[in-house]
């Protein structure tokens, strides 16, 4: 199990979605609560000014009991939206008398300034509207509790909300809806490389048009699968070959060994066991190239400042391999012309330079020419020879594991070359293969040309 | 038994032959497709033995025209690939056995055996004339009870009478059956052969067919 989070990508939008048209709408609907406040506001004061006009003049013209009288008469119709009281001044001119007053309005003093004034009473907020009529004989108070403006306000904003509140989860299951329509081809995708054969990989099959954004993720993973099936193509090409390659020595050292068991005939017995001896060391050296070959990781990369004399390492190389040229009856011959420093590991440098010298020495029939070329101007080494050549139809495939030429007889496992190809890839070099020496019957033998890159550390660290 | 070895890899080969070679087989080696084919269309083998990973020609593609061209000669797959599939290829192209490389001699030579015996139509190891017994396997021959004492080429020779009991066989056939190429036959060396089995198993066994062949009678179950 990963620790990684998976989360819904339409769960996660109809969310984001929801909560963008619920924060947009809740701002509209506060922006509407504030202007119906204030709406309500201009209205509920030009209320309380009619209402004090209307009262102060029924007071002027006929005293607090036609105030009661009209009051009563209209309450049957409708309850008064503000309330009221009414004051006449005494004749001295210092007191004041309330003539009238509806019922919540109770301790009111009459002392205030005209105009309108909020303030608390009996635990309320409370909004007032004084005015005086004939030099100040009659005063009228109309109050109103703020709660009421704050009530209409609520509902008017009530009112814009309520479509949001029932409309809400309607648009959730429509943008969920849309949003899983939208998301199909990626369950179509999902499900085409769930379809996927390990065994037959081919590109993933979609029928039907493709979103722009989902055929970039169709055309990647179409490239993965190809180059995933050439990767598994090629090892099981690879274990196919190896299998024959290590049974088909395997078989020929049982059936030699068997025959050389039964043999009553000595000469066929010893020639048996020739061929047992020289299967044991045929073996060998395929055990060997295969190891060399398993030893040279893929990733391997070049060694800060670790360099080599080529010259001198090909010199010992030669030496190495010229016993089994002498046994050959070829003539191996080196050519080197200085010092050439190459940057590289030596144990990788020997590989290289035994591998081609030694592949040299084996195709090239018995009474052949090897000639090795270290060039330490041009940085090339030179492997030429008067043997059968590569087929220039085939020199692709030699680099291949055990690729061998038309001549499969040089006991040789079909592995140099391409053990040769890692390494030149490691060291950054570069391999050709060119004409090698005049044959006797005319025509060229092979050339494997490789040329190094230059020395970074060409002080000689 | 004259046998077809169709195999690239000198040392294998080389075993193979000397290895069947003593078993009692004639062994024809040959190290390519085309010449496998070449072979084939030439000459008349008892069995071929056939590896796959060939030069010039895929032993697959040797064994599907060797069928396209109406040659039933009993085939048996040599190789070192052992994936099923690879195995219903090459049975399905007309092989009638398969071999996995590292084999065992002993075990090749009796499936050797075997398929030339089934392509004969018989399930009877033994081939079996009146109160003749000829064992292919063990090489003896038995008599009224008794063992006979042959040489490799009297066996040989009766062995491929035997297996034709009730048709004629030309003088060229019976020496493509009994001698590898390159084998030295003398002129009449078949005459004297014939001549010693009349010998040591009585004269009446086999016939002379004047200026065809030679011919064992069929000899009702």
């Amino acid at each position: 199990m990963s620790g990684r989070q998976i989360y819904s990508l339409r769960r996660r939008l109809v969310g984001l979605l929801i909560a963008v048209v619920a924060l947009l709408w809740s701002l509209s609907a506060a922006v509407a609560f504030r202007t119906a406040h204030g709406e309500a506001d201009e209205l509920f004061d030009a209320q309380m000014v009619q209402v004090a006009e209307t009262l102060l003049a029924i007071v002027a013209a006929g005293g607090p009991g036609q105030v009661a009288h009209e009051m009563a008469e209209h309450q049957h119709d409708y309850q008064l939206p503000v309330a009221f009281q009414a004051w006449q001044r005494d004749e001295t001119g210092s007191g004041w008398h309330l003539l009238v007053r509806s019922a919540e309005m109770t301790d009111v003093p009459a002392t205030r300034e005209a105009g309108f004034d909020e303030h608390e009473q009996q635990g309320a907020l409370w909004r007032f509207y004084t005015v005086d009529h004939d030099h100040g004989r009659y005063r009228v108070i109309v109050g109103q509790q703020h709660a009421t403006r704050y009530r209409l306000a609520g509902e008017i904003a009530l009112h814009l909300l309520l479509p949001i509140l029932i409309g809400l989860p309607l648009i959730a299951i429509g943008i969920w809806v849309v949003v899983g329509r939208a998301l199909r081809p990626v369950d179509t995708v999902a499900r085409a490389v769930g379809g996927l054969d390990a065994r037959h990989l081919a590109p993933v099959r979609i029928d039907g048009p493709l979103p722009a954004e989902i055929a970039p993720l169709v055309g990647s993973l179409d490239a993965l699968v190809v180059r995933l099936a050439e990767a598994l193509d090629n090892e099981r090409r690879f274990t196919a070959d190896a299998a024959h390659e290590l049974r088909t020595p395997l078989a020929a050292l049982r059936i030699q060994a068997q025959v050389a068991c039964r043999s009553i005939e000595s000469g066929a017995r010893q020639h048996a066991l020739e061929q047992v001896l020289s299967g044991v060391e045929r073996m060998t050296h395929l055990v060997e190239q295969l190891l060399t070959l398993a030893r040279l990781d893929p990733d391997a990369t070049l060694p800060d400042g670790e360099w080599v004399d080529l010259a001198e390492l090909t010199r010992s190389v030669c030496s190495t391999l010229a016993p089994q040229a002498l046994r050959r009856e070829q003539s191996l011959s080196l050519d080197d012309r200085g010092a050439m420093p190459v940057t590289g590991n030596h144990w990788w440098l020997e590989v290289l330079v035994r591998n081609l010298v030694d592949n040299a020495l084996r195709y090239t029939p018995l009474g052949g020419e090897v000639h090795v070329l270290v060039d330490a101007v041009g940085r090339r080494l030179v492997v030429s020879d008067n043997g059968p050549g590569i087929d220039p139809v085939l020199r692709d495939t030699m680099l291949t594991r055990f690729a061998r030429g038309a001549e499969a007889d040089a006991g040789g496992c079909g592995l140099g070359l391409s053990i040769v190809a890692r390494i030149v890839t490691i060291l950054g070099a570069r391999l050709d293969f060119g004409q090698g020496l005049p044959r006797p019957g005319g025509g060229e033998g092979l050339a494997v040309v490789l040329t190094f890159p230059p020395t970074i550390a060409s002080s000689g660290g | 038994m004259r046998v077809l070895l169709v195999e690239d890899d000198r040392m294998l080969g080389d075993g193979v032959q000397a290895g069947l070679g003593a078993a009692g087989f004639t062994v024809d080696w040959v190290r390519d497709g085309e010449s496998a084919l070449a072979a084939l269309a030439g000459e008349a083998f008892a069995a071929v033995l056939l590896d796959l990973g060939l030069p010039r020609r895929d032993g697959l593609s040797v064994l599907a025209e060797l069928r396209r061209a109406g040659n039933g000669v009993p085939v048996m797959i040599l190789t070192a690939r052992d994936e099923i599939a690879d195995k219903v290829r090459g049975l399905d192209l007309g092989a009638d056995d398969y071999l996995v490389k590292p084999f065992d001699l002993d075990e090749l030579a009796a499936r050797l055996r075997a398929l030339v015996r089934r392509a004969s139509g018989r399930a009877d190891a033994c081939l079996r004339h009146g109160d003749l017994v000829l064992d292919p396997a063990a090489r003896t021959v038995i008599q009224h009870g008794e063992a006979v004492s042959l040489t490799s080429r009297e066996f040989d020779l009766l062995n491929v009478l035997l297996d034709a009991a009730g048709r004629v066989l030309t003088r060229r056939a019976l020496e493509e059956q009994l001698y590898a190429w390159g084998e030295a036959l003398e002129s009449n060396a078949l005459e004297v052969h014939v001549h010693h089995l009349r010998r040591k198993l009585g004269p009446d066994l086999i016939r002379t067919v004047r200026g065809v062949g030679y011919m064992v009678d069929e000899v009702p179950r």
